[in-house]
């Protein structure tokens, strides 16, 4: 036995997940431990700090590559975390894609991890990570893939400046999930309050840091799914160029729920005008993306 | 379908990353602080006990030097007052060596009858006994009952003899003559 390891039985830090153990929630991992969380963007770079309260400070952001943005406030930035752990969602470089017919063999998830190849067969690439959920009501399933090369980038610009990885996750597939799961709820619900009654099509759409993802669903059936990486800025008209088709495919009646990385941007306006009666919900909740970064 | 309870995380996976150990087990430290924190209370405990049983010692230690210098000074007291004492029987024994026997030869001479005549009167003292009067009483005529008048006399006198012995000295005509020998303690005087 190390002296390390009794310290760490000493201090009870044995008995909590590791910072860098991707299985355990965030508040777990850091109890009491204040954090940075990073939304890392083509061109520019947005940070909050999750205090030892559990309260979100510190925020900040600057234009310009992650590079650039750790060379300017690289020293400011470790400030903001204790032990130099964060989390960063990454915002580009990613491609989130609606497949069909995916094996749903136990140990897959794993196995996508460390063999893509043996996991996804043809459909795997090189150079990618994936990750994959399934739809448990049809033969869909949704699979994200993301550049080896900016993960490894970034942990290495991170460890540069005296920060460390706990957790580099694509911001918006997060998202996405958040969405499915809040609809297949509502859906659940609908369904035992107005029995035999069909649900109707949805349409949802994530927003986040200049991405964007909008899948339909038809019933429990995903249908389409576009992703698009910095295809905005600070307005979200483009997005509604993206949406309008979906829609059109939906159907008159569907619903469009919408997630925003934040709260207080004017999608239900554009909608509106695009739209007129397009049913609308927004469940975007203050500081989104932090709170999904955390596992809150 | 349910939102997973952990974000996914596209980051490399450290090899050796272990499992937290069970909740269970975080009693143990919980209890070697426990029994940290038993040990620091029970060695304070201790300390200050400690502390408490030497204040206890050295105020036994003072009160015992207080006895201790009690019972120098009682003795020397004591040693002065025997001393005085002895200096008090001293002068007590001078004083009764010093008491004039005036009234024990008055007495002596008034209980001798007319006819009888003292031939000799020898009264001794010690100073190892001085209230033992040594008496030789030598008397012409009158023999034994003179001897027995003068002997009452001395008696009213608070003298009270023992050790006594009379001899006869008679030789040729003369009748009567006797030698009376006793030693007198002064006793109080009958009546007084």
């Amino acid at each position: 036995m190390k002296l390390k390891d009794l310290k760490d039985v000493l201090t009870f830090r044995s008995f909590r997940p590791e910072p860098d153990d991707s299985g355990a929630p965030w508040r777990k991992r850091f109890p009491r431990e204040k954090t940075l969380l990073l939304s890392v963007s083509r061109r520019r770079v947005n940070w909050l700090s999750l205090d030892k309260r559990g309260e979100f400070t510190d925020a900040g952001s600057m234009d310009g590559e992650l590079k650039e943005v750790l060379a300017t406030v690289g020293t400011e930035l470790r400030t903001h975390t204790e032990t130099g752990w964060c989390a960063v969602s990454l915002n580009h470089r990613f491609v989130i894609t609606l497949e069909v017919n995916l094996s749903r063999r136990a140990g897959l998830e794993e196995q996508l991890r460390t063999n893509p190849k043996a996991a996804l067969g043809a459909k795997a690439e090189r150079g990618k990570r994936y990750s994959l959920i399934h739809n448990p009501e049809s033969n869909t399933s949704l699979l994200l893939a993301c550049d080896d090369d900016a993960i490894v980038k970034t942990e290495a610009l991170l460890r540069e400046h005296g920060l460390q990885a706990g957790r580099i996750s694509i911001g918006i597939y997060g998202m996405l999930l958040d969405l499915i799961s809040q609809v297949t709820e509502a859906r659940a619900a609908r369904a035992v309050s107005h029995p035999g009654e069909p649900f109707g099509n949805v349409v949802m759409v994530a927003c986040c840091e200049g991405s964007v993802v909008i899948l339909s669903q038809r019933e429990e059936n995903w249908t389409e799914l576009r992703s698009r990486s910095d295809l905005y800025t600070d307005d979200l008209a483009p997005v509604l160029d993206i949406l309008m088709p979906l829609l059109q495919n939906a159907g008159p009646g569907a619903q469009v729920v919408f997630m925003n990385d934040e709260q207080g941007s004017n999608f239900a306006e554009l909608l509106q005008a695009r739209s007129p009666g397009t049913q609308l919900s927004e469940v975007t909740v203050p500081q989104q993306l932090a709170k999904l970064l955390t596992d809150q | 379908m349910k939102k997973p309870p952990v974000l996914h995380d596209l980051k490399n996976e450290r090899p050796d990353l272990t499992p937290p150990l069970p909740a269970l087990m975080a009693l143990l430290p919980c209890l070697f602080y426990a029994a940290v924190a038993g040990s620091i209370g029970l060695a304070t405990l201790s300390v200050i006990n400690t502390k408490q049983a030497i204040a206890a010692e050295e105020s036994a230690l003072a009160r015992e030097q207080d006895e201790l210098a009690q019972t120098t000074l009682i003795q020397s007291e004591l040693t002065a007052i025997n001393d005085e004492q002895n200096r008090a029987k001293e002068v007590r024994s001078w004083v009764q060596t010093t008491r004039p026997l005036m009234t024990m030869i008055t007495s002596i001479i008034n209980s001798i009858k007319t006819g009888n005549t003292v031939t000799s009167l020898r009264l001794a003292r010690t100073p190892e006994n001085p209230e033992h009067i040594d008496m030789t009483l030598l008397i012409n005529n009158g023999g034994s009952t003179q001897v027995d008048e003068t002997r009452e006399a001395l008696r009213k006198e608070g003298y009270q003899p023992f050790r006594e012995d009379t001899k006869s000295n008679e030789r040729g005509n003369r009748s009567g003559d006797v030698t009376y020998t006793a030693v007198f303690v002064e006793t109080s005087r009958p009546g007084n």
